[in-house]
């Protein structure tokens, strides 16, 4: 068996008097497709914020890739593999839909003598990456908006953009923060239809948080359930839904 | 007012030189919305070192090149503690930097001349036996060379996978530092880049002048800066410009104005006035500035543009 992808050691992480998150310790393999669900104000967004170097934890480990990354800068883990997409859409609004993808991949026109000086290199590099955009927003069914400034789209429109700008970074690892927030049930299903066939596709591993749990427990092959700052339960969907205490805490009595 | 084409070309060598200092604010803050209210700062800097440095008799290339390197030196320094600061307080922070450095040069004698500042700069391109109105033309040909070729750069720059991220930056820091993008080091670099364009500008007034004072670097000049800017239009470079051109074309005229006025309050106060409303008109109208962002590009490149539209024209004429 492999070394797992992305593990975590007891991770605190405290707003003043508020335990955020309270001694998270997660394994996730590679390869996986792995929800993360809980009620809310249970930490799940604050853990991605520290797995992607928002915050950094007041204690505990987190080994990327067989190697330590917490403390380290947001844009250093991303160079490591690991990228994430947010709750609301956090899209830059006054770049073209194409521009947004374009951003996210590390460009040899990024540095500011190469950008000048070396114009053959990056103009070169800029069309290989620009079809592969194409091809990705092709895919999501955003091609025909790759010009339009990006305030333009609609809500879900915003949602498929942050997962194609993640998609186009090639990571081993993406955190999906609520993919499907606001976006209608067609394209919710349609959504992680097209999640499974990215992971076939290209063996990304993808981190899911999520409210629409029918729909998460369709597609996911393992789900962690947190409470509280701490994950409560832990395994296949089917066992987790039967799971007491989640019940209890989450899902209520349907 | 002698010779009203004499003040008309003294406005378009102005408009010249701020023109350039604009553009490098549009850099910082249209490209990269870092708030740098400290422009005039680094602007005196440039004019400073290439008056101290004509008086030692130094050609102009030697000291613009000195006027850029000491300009960018103090952007790099002053932006690494300042560039840990959000927005507005980097705004207080870098005012109260062009106030320290007018101030130091006030007082240090012995370099700067003090409040009587240095005079007698020469200018760049000595031309022997031409009249002050062809020395005037020559400086404008000077200094729109110049502003012609930092508008290169910048458009070169913004045009750029790098101006790409530099925009990422301006519309969402934690995209991009969450793809891979280090935010501190480029905004030191753009500081430094946009210190280094006004440096040159400041250069380029010293030798159009002839004199520097600290009385000409008060604050305000950071405020007229902003004001190009903002009514040109911010992240567009030739907006930048025509704010420039626009700015000192209302300035001059209405110094001009209250000649002629015979008003019930003090005309400079009027001037103040006046400026204001043009603001408050164009930020409440028109917020994205007289020329907006591009933000579509340009399907067609330049070349094959000017070649449809021929066509176009050699169509008309067939058929007419």
């Amino acid at each position: 068996m492999d070394t797992p992808l992305l593990t975590t050691d007891n991770l605190v992480k405290h707003f003043g008097g508020l335990i955020a998150v309270n001694g998270v310790t997660l394994i996730i393999e590679k390869g996986g497709m792995v929800g993360l669900i809980g009620p809310n104000g249970s930490g799940k967004t604050t853990l991605f914020n520290i797995l992607t170097g928002v915050y950094k934890p007041d204690s505990g480990k987190v080994i990327f890739n067989g190697e330590r990354i917490d403390g380290l800068q947001p844009h250093q883990i991303y160079h490591r593999g690991l990228v994430r997409t947010f709750q609301i859409p956090r899209i830059l609004q006054k770049m073209t839909v194409l521009d947004n993808l374009l951003i996210s991949v590390k460009n040899p026109g990024e540095g500011f003598l190469p950008a000048l000086f070396k114009r053959r290199n990056w103009l070169k590099f800029e069309k290989d990456i620009r079809d592969r955009a194409l091809e990705i927003l092709g895919f999501l069914g955003l091609e025909e908006h790759c010009y339009t400034p990006a305030i333009e789209l609609s809500g879900g429109q915003m949602k498929l953009l942050e997962i194609a700008r993640a998609l186009m970074s090639q990571p081993s690892m993406i955190l999906l923060d609520e993919p499907t927030a606001g976006v209608n049930p067609v394209l919710a299903n349609d959504i992680y239809m097209k999640l499974r066939e990215i992971k076939r596709k290209i063996g990304v591993t993808f981190f899911i948080v999520e409210h629409r749990i029918e729909l998460l427990m369709e597609h996911v092959d393992k789900v962690h359930v947190m409470h509280q700052g701490k994950i409560i339960a832990e395994g296949k969907p089917a066992d987790v839904i039967n799971n007491e205490d989640v019940i209890k805490v989450y899902l209520g009595s349907i | 007012m002698a010779d009203p084409l004499m003040y008309l070309l003294d406005a378009v060598a102005y408009a010249g030189i701020f023109g350039i200092v604009s553009i490098s604010l549009n850099l910082e803050y249209g490209y990269t919305n870092l708030a740098n209210f400290g422009k005039v700062a680094f602007f005196m800097v440039g004019a400073y070192v290439t008056a101290i440095m004509s008086g030692l008799k130094y050609p102009f290339i030697v000291n613009s090149l000195l006027a850029i390197l000491t300009a960018s030196v103090i952007g790099v320094l002053t932006s690494l503690p300042a560039l840990r600061l959000k927005e507005d307080f980097l705004a207080i922070t870098m005012i109260t930097l062009g106030e320290v450095m007018k101030l130091i040069v006030k007082n240090e004698e012995w370099l700067t001349g003090g409040v009587w500042g240095i005079s007698g700069i020469p200018p760049a391109v000595v031309i022997p036996g031409i009249t002050f109105r062809e020395r005037l033309i020559v400086q404008i040909v000077l200094i729109y060379t110049v502003l012609t070729l930092c508008y290169l750069l910048c458009e070169l720059i913004v045009k750029s996978p790098y101006g790409r991220v530099l925009k990422t930056i301006r519309e969402d820091e934690l995209i991009a530092s969450t793809y891979g993008k280090n935010v501190f080091k480029y905004k030191v670099q753009v500081f430094a880049l946009g210190s280094a364009i006004s440096g040159l500008a400041g250069s380029l007034f010293a030798q159009y002048i002839g004199t520097v004072s600290p009385y000409m670097f008060e604050p305000t000049v950071t405020f007229s800066i902003w004001m190009m800017v903002i009514l040109g239009g911010p992240a567009n470079n030739l907006g930048a410009i025509l704010g420039a051109f626009m700015v000192e074309g209302f300035q001059r005229s209405s110094r001009l104005i209250k000649d002629y006025l015979n008003l019930p309050l003090d005309p400079v106060n009027l001037q103040v006035m006046l400026t204001a409303i043009l603001v408050i008109t164009v930020v409440f109208y028109r917020p994205q500035g007289l020329l907006r962002e591009k933000i579509k590009p340009d399907r067609k490149p330049l070349c094959k543009m000017v070649k449809s539209k021929f066509i176009e024209v050699e169509n008309w004429i067939r058929r007419s």
